[in-house]
């Protein structure tokens, strides 16, 4: 009986865990990663990924506990120009044939204060895998008109190019670098 | 104050070909086969030190087909050794190292080459590949160092005009330092024809080329026609036999074949420039 008294005891626990947990999936049509590069320091050059997926959890319980996963089409990403564009996507820059797709895996989530994150986790472009930090700013929660829980919110962060093996040109006083990145990303309660 | 570009072109390309050039006469006094395989493994270590400068990196197995080209170069520098002197029935041994190429660069994109077209074309460039490495080997029983050397530097000056033209500067480097080395090796044969060692060469003036017009074809999705038009000097070479009027000396042979390749190859590459103009 104390058994099963145990029992019962762990499994509701287990529910009600899980229940603070909740789980979003990023709505692809309200995902933006823009994406900032100095051209031979002249001016920046802006482009954008077109084909953003993923899903996140926050709990608001243990938001240490929450999570964050995203993943880039590499073939998504313009800059509104279809020659500069065949050329971010061949060899010297993101050689999508080889590595179709970036991604973003949070490993620690530390809740600053309601609105803002601390997120690290491990970012794998151009095959290779680097730790990343941002700070991410959580925006509203609610119903959207349509009737699904929402909620979203946005990061700005820098990376070295060069770190993920990207090497063209990327000596000072050519083409950046250092990439600004812009991420904002709305979810849908699932 | 030189501009960045002619900065890393005489750092990773002008530097290593000079290097290469002293080397390559140097090792020149040497007999064959010592010499075929001395001066191979000079060519292979000068193009890999030029790809490392320029990529700042080198790992195996390749992280991608750049690199793959450094451990290419070696490798064909590994069969000069193995079989030093030029013949023209080698059919069974070059194609394990065709293979071997092609998975190199080849390799890291092997998830997308699936299909019947992928598949059709991976065989189209297998026998390219190793068609013109025969050609090559004849040529070399029947024509002179200075030849062998500057029409398929023609070639491959096509390709890198072409890459730079349509997709890829980084490419387009990397078949110019290919091209820089090639020129360095025909200086010493221009100044001294006996001290380059025909066998040596031979892979880095065919195979190395035919695989890099692959690159450009499956990584860059060119139209593999275009790769075969480039291979005109190839041609030339296939048919140096029954062009009676060219001299059998080594420069005026050379100067005569590279305008007959010249004329189609400019035409060829001018199209190009006007239907892509440069890249951004």
């Amino acid at each position: 009986m104390k058994f099963a008294i145990a029992l019962a005891f762990v499994f509701t626990a287990g529910l009600v865990h899980a229940a603070d947990a909740e789980k979003f999936k990023i709505d692809p049509t309200h995902a933006s990663v823009v994406f900032k590069i100095n051209h031979l320091n002249f001016s920046n050059v802006y482009g954008q990924a077109g084909k953003v997926e993923g899903e996140f959890t926050i709990n608001e319980k243990k938001p240490e506990k929450s999570t964050i996963q995203m993943t880039i089409d590499a073939d998504s990403i313009t800059t509104l120009n279809a020659k500069r564009d065949e050329h971010l996507h061949g060899p010297d820059f993101f050689n999508t044939k080889q590595f179709p797709k970036i991604s973003f895996k949070s490993k620690s989530v530390k809740k600053v204060d309601s609105a803002r994150y601390e997120v690290s986790g491990d970012m794998t472009m151009h095959g290779v895998t680097k730790p990343v930090s941002f700070t991410f700013f959580r925006f509203a929660s609610g119903k959207d008109p349509w009737g699904n829980f929402r909620t979203g919110g946005e990061t700005t962060f820098k990376i070295k190019r060069s770190d993920f093996g990207m090497n063209f040109m990327a000596e000072p006083g050519k083409v950046g670098d250092e990439v600004e990145l812009m991420i904002s990303i709305e979810g849908t309660k699932s | 104050m030189l501009s960045p570009l002619v900065v890393d072109f005489l750092i990773s390309s002008a530097l290593p070909g000079a290097v290469v050039a002293i080397l390559i006469f140097v090792l020149g006094a040497q007999k064959d086969p010592l010499r075929a395989r001395l001066q191979a493994l000079v060519l292979a270590l000068g193009f890999g030190v030029g790809n490392y400068i320029m990529l700042k990196r080198l790992q195996f197995p390749p992280h991608d087909m750049p690199e793959g080209y450094t451990w290419a170069a070696l490798l064909l520098a590994a069969f000069v050794w193995v079989i030093p002197k030029p013949s023209g029935s080698r059919y069974l041994v070059r194609i394990p190292f065709v293979l071997a190429v092609a998975w190199l660069t080849l390799g890291p994109i092997q998830s997308s080459l699936h299909g019947y077209v992928m598949m059709r074309n991976l065989l189209a460039f297998f026998c390219l590949g190793v068609g013109v490495w025969s050609i090559l080997e004849r040529a070399a029983l029947s024509v002179r160092v200075p030849s062998l050397i500057a029409l398929p530097l023609m070639s491959a000056t096509a390709l890198s005009l072409i890459l730079l033209f349509k997709g890829s500067a980084s490419l387009a480097q990397m078949v110019g330092l290919l091209c820089t080395l090639l020129g360095a090796v025909l200086l010493v044969s221009l100044v001294a024809t006996k001290k380059v060692s025909a066998g040596a060469i031979l892979p880095f003036v065919s195979i190395f080329i035919v695989s890099l017009m692959a690159t450009g074809h499956f990584y860059l999705e060119f139209n593999p026609w275009l790769m075969i038009y480039i291979c005109v000097p190839f041609l030339v070479l296939w048919i140096r036999d029954w062009i009676p009027f060219v001299p059998k000396i080594p420069i005026p042979e050379m100067i005569i074949l590279a305008i007959l390749s010249g004329i189609p190859l400019s035409y060829i590459v001018w199209n190009v420039y006007k239907s892509s103009g440069p890249l951004y």
